[in-house]
């Protein structure tokens, strides 16, 4: 997960340093590494009934 | 509204986010309660925003970056909708501590459908702009960039010295590399 963060954090880096691409290409790695881990994380079933 | 005004409101919003994601860190020091992977994720879905937040200060606002800013925070929604729902039903425990009287899951929840209401004010007020001549930052921008990078890092070390470099636990009671 710390990964993640690296990611966005450098994202944000190359977004001060004006390189844009780079940063687009960060933001769109970590936000596919994020929905890797919700539904890896979103597995047990709730306890609702809709 | 102006093009400098959304600017400014864009910096304000990074600011609030960089506020949310520093207070989170507070949180997790001062009363040691380790976020779980769905905390996480949701720290995860502000960092997002604050991607597009950050590009409508640096690059000057734009319809793409506010849809990035709008999927950003439909994901946390998503993800603090969920760690709710799981504790929704009486009996079914909770995590961490309330604050104010609401969970910070909760609290997640209700600060990423704000960040939608926001962005859709800011979309209403910035129609039929002129396109923007990219101008510097102002020092304050640059400073509530600065801050925001700052913190991500600090929710770098803070995941790692928890989770390590893999899988974070369900339930995390000690930082995984200083036990």
């Amino acid at each position: 997960m710390s990964l993640i963060f690296l990611l966005i954090a450098l994202a944000l880096l190359a977004l001060m340093k004006e390189k844009i691409k780079p940063a687009y290409i960060l933001f769109s790695s970590s936000f596919l590494l994020s929905l890797f881990w919700f539904n890896h994380h979103a597995t047990s079933s709730l306890t609702i009934v809709l | 509204m102006t093009n400098s005004m959304l600017r400014n409101l864009n910096a304000l919003g990074l600011f609030g986010i960089t506020i949310i994601l520093a207070m989170g860190l507070v949180v997790q020091i001062v009363l040691n309660e380790l976020p779980c992977p769905l905390c996480l994720l949701q720290r995860i879905g502000f960092a997002l925003v604050m991607f597009g937040f950050m590009l409508n200060v640096v690059q000057g606002s734009s319809y793409h970056h506010y849809g990035l800013v709008i999927i950003s925070a439909l994901f946390g929604a998503s993800v603090s909708l969920r760690q709710v729902l799981l504790h929704i039903v009486p009996g079914t425990g909770t995590y961490g501590s309330p604050i104010l009287g609401l969970h910070i899951y909760t609290w997640a929840f209700v600060l990423f459908v704000a960040t939608l209401l926001a962005v859709g004010i800011m979309l209403v007020a910035s129609r039929n702009q002129q396109p923007e001549v990219i101008t510097p930052m102002t020092s304050i921008q640059r400073a509530i960039c600065w801050a925001a990078v700052i913190v991500l890092f600090a929710n770098v070390v803070s995941t790692f010295l928890e989770c390590g470099p893999l899988v974070c636990a369900d339930n995390p009671v000690a930082y995984k590399l200083l036990s």
